[in-house]
C-alpha cells in the first residue's frame, strides 16, 4: 500500500536514544517548565495568516503549533439540508509534526479528531442563517505536543478562524485540556506529562454563554476529580477567550490601517 | 402649527457627548470593537440588527450579544455590528462580475464570491436578434452556446430568492460576456457604489467595477448604436487582437487596482485614474513591488485630496 506518487520517509522510524538523568518525581506545583498545575502555557494567537482563505488563524503554545483556514460560506455542491448550512471540519497532522513521522493519507485518529472539532464548533456556528451553503474548516497541525492539548488548540484556532471569516456565531468557542496525574488535576499537559497521566479531560466551552459544547474524558477517575478538572478547564477557557478577543480586535485594527 | 419631525440620526462610531448607551463601561470616542459572544448592551431600550443575536424573550433578558467581529454601529436605539471584511452580500441593483459555474434547467448558476451562487434564468437575458422574445425550447438547447461553464460575465442583481440567493439579469446594452481584458479581485467592501459601474478611464481603458470586488479591466469598447448589434457582440467571447500599448495599459490599470486593494483604499473610477497617473512614473514591471504600490497610492491620495479642495 505504498504511496508511489510521493517520496515517503523510511518505513520504520525510531526515536534517538537519549540518555536521561535520574528521574525527578512529578510535582504538580512545580512542573518541568516552572508553572504550577493550574496554569496553562503562554499562548500566541494571530488571524489572517492565509491570504487566499476567507478566514484563518494561527496558535502557538509551548511547542504546539496549529494553523487553520476557513473557506466559505459558499454554495454547497449537493444540498443535504435545504434549511441549514453545513460545516465541514478537516483535521490533519503534518508529516513532520510528531516525534514519529505521520502518513500523508488521513488515518483513523485524524478522522476522529475532525469529528470532535465538528462537535465542539457546530453548536456555536449559526448554520440556520446560511442555508444551502458550506463552511469548510481546514486544520493543520504543524507541531504536536500532547494529544488533548493539541485537540484543544485546534478547536480554539478553528473558532478564531471562523470569527475572522465573519461567520455568525453565538459565541467564540475556547477549548482547554487537563490531565489527571496521581490524584491531581494538571492543566494543559504537554507530551511528556501525558505519559505520566492516568486520564485526561478536554473541554470546549462558550465563555459568555457559560455553556459547554463538548467534553471528552479518557481514563479512570473519581467523580470529585472530574468536577475539579471541569472547573479548572472552564477557568482556563475563560483565560484563553481573553487572548482570543485581543487577537481579533488587533486584526481589525490591522485591516483598518 | 409647529410640527417637528424626528428622523434617524446616525451616531458615528467616533461620536461623543450625549451618548447614553451603556456599552459595558467602554470609553466613548474610540471605535467600539466587539467579538462574537461579547455583550454589547444590557439596556432594554435598544434593538439589535445585523451581526447581533436576539435573545428568545427580550422582556426577561434584554441582553444584545454580538455574533461577528466588527465595529458597533448604532442609529438612535438600533444597534448593529458592522464587519470590515465579510463575504460579499449582494444588494438589489448591484452590478456584479461573475463566473458561470453550472448550467441548469433554463438557468445558469453564477459564482460571484457570495454566499450562494447567483441564478441567471434564460428569461432574464435578451437574446441576440429579438429584443424581447419568448424563449423557446430550442433556446434552452442552445444555452451553452451563449454562456458555458467558466465564462466570465457581468450582470445585475434584480432580486433575491427566499434562501438569500441572488437573481440576476442581463437586460441592457452593457451586460454580457466579458472579453479583451483581465480580472482583478479586491475586497468587496472597497468598491464604491456609484452611478455607473462601467467606466472608461482617462487612459483609454474600460473597467467594469463589480460590487462583489471582481473588477474586469479591458480594452476600450465603443458601444454600437444599434442595440441588436451590440447584443450580438455581448454574446461573443472572442478576443480582438490587442496592440502592445493596449496590453500595457490594461496591465498597468490592473496593477493600480491591486495596489489600491492592498492599501485598503476605496476604489472608484477617479481613484483608479489618479493611481494610474502616479504609476506612469514607474516602468510597468516595477508595479508588482509592494513599496512601489504603496508609493503610488500615497501620491494618488494626495492628488485626490487636492482635487477635492479646489
Amino acid at each position: 500500500m505504498a504511496d508511489r506518487k510521493r517520496v515517503v520517509g523510511p518505513e520504520k522510524s525510531v526515536l534517538p536514544l537519549v540518555e536521561s538523568g535520574p528521574q525527578q518525581p512529578f510535582n504538580p506545583d512545580r512542573r518541568k517548565d516552572g508553572r504550577s498545575g493550574d496554569r496553562i502555557r503562554p499562548l500566541f494567537l494571530k488571524t489572517g495568516i492565509i491570504k487566499q482563505a476567507d478566514g484563518s488563524a494561527y496558535i502557538e503554545t509551548g511547542r504546539l503549533k496549529v494553523a487553520c483556514g476557513v473557506y466559505g460560506p459558499r454554495q454547497s455542491a449537493r444540498n443535504k439540508l435545504p434549511t441549514q448550512g453545513t460545516l465541514n471540519c478537516d483535521f490533519k497532522f503534518s508529516a513532520f509534526s510528531s516525534a514519529k513521522r505521520r502518513a500523508y493519507a488521513k488515518d483513523n485518529h485524524e478522522r476522529e479528531c475532525s469529528l470532535i472539532v465538528y462537535q465542539a464548533l457546530a453548536p456555536a456556528v449559526r448554520l440556520d442563517l446560511i442555508p444551502k451553503s458550506t463552511v469548510d474548516v481546514y486544520i493543520q497541525i504543524l507541531e504536536s505536543d500532547g494529544n488533548a492539548a493539541c485537540l484543544a488548540a485546534a478547536i480554539t484556532c478553528a473558532a478564531m478562524a471562523l470569527a475572522d471569516a465573519g461567520i455568525e456565531m453565538t459565541d467564540a468557542v475556547a477549548a482547554s485540556s487537563a490531565g489527571y496525574i496521581g490524584g491531581n488535576v494538571v492543566l494543559d499537559p504537554d507530551g511528556d506529562e501525558e505519559t505520566l497521566q492516568n486520564g485526561s479531560l478536554m473541554v470546549s466551552y462558550m465563555p459568555s454563554l457559560n455553556e459547554v459544547t463538548h467534553m471528552m474524558q479518557i481514563g479512570e477517575v473519581t467523580t470529585n476529580l472530574t468536577v475539579k478538572g471541569m472547573e479548572a478547564c472552564v477557568d482556563a477557557c475563560s483565560q484563553i477567550r481573553t487572548v482570543m478577543q485581543q487577537a481579533l480586535a488587533a486584526s481589525l485594527a490591522d485591516g483598518n490601517s | 402649527m409647529h410640527i417637528s419631525i424626528s428622523r434617524p440620526v446616525r451616531k458615528g462610531v467616533a461620536a461623543s457627548g450625549d451618548d447614553d448607551m451603556d456599552v459595558d463601561g467602554q470609553a466613548h470616542g474610540a471605535a467600539h470593537v466587539v467579538t462574537p459572544g461579547e455583550v454589547i448592551t444590557r439596556d432594554p431600550a435598544f434593538a439589535g440588527g445585523l451581526g447581533t443575536i436576539p435573545t428568545l424573550d427580550r422582556s426577561v433578558d434584554p441582553t444584545i450579544i454580538a455574533s461577528v467581529t466588527g465595529i458597533v454601529d448604532r442609529v438612535n436605539k438600533f444597534i448593529r455590528v458592522q464587519q470590515l471584511r465579510a463575504r460579499y452580500h449582494g444588494e438589489v441593483g448591484d452590478v456584479i462580475v461573475g463566473r458561470v459555474s453550472e448550467l441548469g434547467p433554463k438557468r445558469w448558476k453564477i459564482d460571484f464570491g457570495g454566499q450562494l451562487d447567483g441564478v441567471l434564468t434564460l428569461d432574464s437575458i435578451s437574446l441576440p436578434g429579438g429584443v424581447q422574445r419568448r424563449k423557446s425550447e430550442s433556446d434552452e438547447l442552445h444555452m451553452r452556446e451563449y454562456f458555458a461553464e467558466g465564462d466570465l460575465i457581468c450582470a445585475e442583481i434584480s432580486s433575491r430568492y427566499r434562501d438569500g440567493a441572488a437573481q440576476l439579469n442581463m437586460r441592457g446594452k452593457s451586460f454580457g460576456k466579458l472579453r479583451n481584458g483581465n480580472l482583478v479581485t479586491v475586497p468587496s467592501s472597497l468598491v464604491k457604489r456609484s452611478k455607473s459601474h462601467f467606466t472608461t478611464l482617462s487612459c483609454g481603458v474600460d473597467a467594469v467595477l463589480g460590487m462583489n470586488g471582481w473588477i474586469w479591466v479591458r480594452k476600450h469598447e465603443t458601444m454600437a448604436e444599434d442595440q441588436s448589434i451590440q447584443q450580438e457582440t455581448n454574446f461573443n467571447g472572442q478576443n480582438d487582437p490587442l496592440t502592445e500599448r493596449e496590453r500595457e495599459d490594461i496591465a498597468r490599470v490592473s496593477n493600480c487596482i491591486q495596489a489600491l486593494g492592498q492599501a485598503n483604499n476605496l476604489i472608484n473610477d477617479s481613484m483608479i485614474s489618479y493611481t494610474y497617473e502616479a504609476a506612469l512614473e514607474y516602468p510597468l514591471k516595477e508595479l508588482i513591488r509592494d513599496e512601489v504600490r504603496e508609493q503610488i497610492v500615497v501620491i494618488a491620495r494626495s492628488e485626490l485630496a487636492s482635487a477635492m479642495q479646489q
